[in-house]
Order: C-alpha cells, then sequence, then structure tokens
C-alpha cells in the first residue's frame, strides 16, 4: 500500500493493496493526520486497487479515532473490489462514503 | 533470474523453485507450464508439506514460507498466474482473489504465526501485533513453516484450497463479526465470495469453491 498525506486540506489517498500487512504505515498514517488541525478527513480510495477484512478493520479505527477527535471520516470514490467489499460488509452504513 | 526448471517428474507434473524474493520473480517461477512451484527453501522438507505431488487433471500449486506469504501478494500473483491458465471473468476474479485472500490471511496470521485476533482490535494493538508478528517471522521454524495454495479446476467449477502449519482450531469458536467490529469479517467475505466453503483437517484447511 502507498499512501499520500495532504496535511493542510486533510486529505488522504491511498493506493495499492491494502492488506493485513500494512498495520504499521496505516497507524503512522492516522496518528500523524489526526494531529494535525480540521473538521473533517477524507481517504480517497480511488486509486485502491483491493482491500481484505483487515484493511476494513484498521478503516474501522480510524473511524473511532474521528469519533475521539470530534471529526468526520470520509471515504472517497471506491471502485472495484474496492467497492464490492463495502457493499458486502455493509461499509455505507458505518461510514460516509462518497462516490 | 533464480527460477529453475526440474525435468519432467512423474506423470506430468513441471515443477519450478522460487527464491522468495520479489513477486516478479514468483510470476515467472509460476509461468506455464509450471504445475507445482516450491519456495526453493522448503525443497527437500517433507515435513513441510512441500513434497512434490504427483498431480492429476488441471491444476496449479504453490508452497511458500510463511515469512514469504506475509510479505508478498502471494495470492494475487497465484491468482494471475490461474488467469494465465483459465479463462477467468472479472467478477470471477474478484471473488477468488478475495476469498483467497481471508483464507491466506487466516493461515499466515492465526495458523502459522498464532496471533490472537482481539490483538489488532485497537490502533495501539496494530503496533503490538506487529512487533509479535516480526519477532515470530524471525524465528526459524515459525517464518519457515509452510502455507500451501492449491487450485484445481474443471470446466464449470474453480477450486482453491488453502493450508497452513499450525494446531487448528475449533470451528464452533468461530463468530461472527460485530457489525461495526474492526475484526471478525474473514468469515462472512469467504462465505459471500465462494459457492461453497469447507473447513478440512481440524481447521489448518479451507476448499473454496466457485462456479465458473
Amino acid at each position: 500500500m502507498q499512501i499520500q498525506i495532504d496535511r493542510t486540506s486533510g486529505q488522504i489517498a491511498m493506493s495499492g493493496e491494502f492488506t493485513f500487512t500494512d498495520h504499521i504505515p496505516f497507524k503512522q498514517m492516522v496518528t500523524e493526520i489526526f494531529a494535525a488541525p480540521g473538521k473533517a478527513v477524507v481517504i480517497d480510495l480511488s486509486r485502491l486497487d483491493f482491500i481484505d477484512s483487515a484493511g476494513l478493520g484498521m478503516l474501522l479505527l480510524a473511524r473511532d479515532e474521528a469519533k475521539k477527535t470530534h471529526r468526520e471520516l470520509i471515504l472517497r470514490g471506491p471502485i472495484g473490489q474496492v467497492k464490492r467489499m463495502f457493499t458486502v460488509t455493509k461499509f455505507n452504513t458505518l461510514f460516509k462514503v462518497e462516490e | 533470474m533464480c527460477v529453475s526448471f526440474d525435468e519432467r517428474v512423474e506423470v506430468d507434473v513441471l515443477v519450478s523453485s522460487w527464491n522468495g524474493v520479489s513477486e516478479e520473480t514468483l510470476a515467472a517461477a509460476l509461468a506455464q507450464p509450471v504445475r507445482q512451484c516450491i519456495e526453493a527453501v522448503l525443497i527437500g522438507s517433507p515435513s513441510n508439506g512441500a513434497e512434490r505431488e504427483q498431480l492429476s487433471g488441471d491444476g496449479l500449486s504453490l508452497v511458500v514460507t510463511t515469512r514469504s506469504a506475509y510479505r508478498h501478494s502471494i495470492v494475487r500473483t497465484f491468482v494471475e498466474a490461474l488467469r494465465s491458465r483459465l479463462p477467468l471473468t472479472e467478477d470471477l476474479k474478484i471473488r477468488i482473489h478475495s476469498a483467497a485472500q481471508e483464507a491466506l490471511m487466516n493461515a499466515v496470521l492465526h495458523g502459522n504465526l498464532r496471533i490472537d485476533g482481539a490483538l489488532r482490535g485497537g490502533l495501539d494493538g496494530l503496533i503490538a501485533a506487529q512487533a509479535i508478528i516480526e519477532a515470530r517471522l524471525d524465528a526459524p521454524d515459525i517464518g519457515g513453516a509452510m502455507i500451501r495454495l492449491d487450485a484445481a479446476w474443471t470446466a464449470s467449477d474453480v477450486e482453491i484450497t488453502v493450508r497452513d502449519s499450525g494446531d487448528g482450531y475449533d470451528c464452533s469458536d468461530v463468530r461472527p463479526a460485530a457489525e461495526d467490529g474492526a475484526s471478525g469479517r474473514g468469515l462472512e467475505i469467504l462465505q459471500v465470495f465462494s459457492d461453497r466453503v469447507t473447513v478440512l483437517n481440524g481447521g489448518t484447511t479451507v476448499r473454496l469453491e466457485f462456479r465458473r
């Protein structure tokens, strides 16, 4: 998985595969983005090719972190397998997901 | 390129070895007409289940260490190798990749590395889990333990089998995830994407069946 962080806008872009081997970069990304001020955090998933259940679980941990700091976490642009995983696991009901 | 091809062994089985370095070398080692690919460090380790087998029908087999299964996108490369052998619709490719990834993750994390799923239930737990994972991957008997993927197909079905070297688990202990829980969705994903899921050998083997 590759992560690009825009601290000024609170936007994150993830690409590649987000799986059970990505604990450390994800934790670092969440720590960094929620340390910066702002209201909403947007994770752009439009270049993410693949996600497994561990990746979904980590997104939920990020959502919990957002709640702690009274911020909104928005998932933007899931496509392909990622979008399908969101549908299968009813993720659209757990997050604000923007097409 | 550290890919070697042995002479034809037994009946119609072509075996290659993989050097464990990258997905590119794995893709090369899985290229047709190979029927079975074994990570080089496991060759000659029958106790690891890496022994050559006489295969019948259409199939592809991959035997790797836990360390390599963790470090590389094994399932993606394996599914691409399948695609070169049989036509897969985009729908079937997504279903096979997604379900096999869940089975592999279970085999690696819970089967061979024995990581407690609850450990990854919080952000700080991710760091703790990673430290344990790295320590166990470094242990020769754990990091070097076998993970095996097999695919077999007919005109109507594709079957994927994932095996680990762990002690298995009690299937009755598996509980579905809480709706917004951070873990426990693997079984649900296996069931949704596969046409049939069978747990065998006390939980060390999962067989996934897909209609083509």
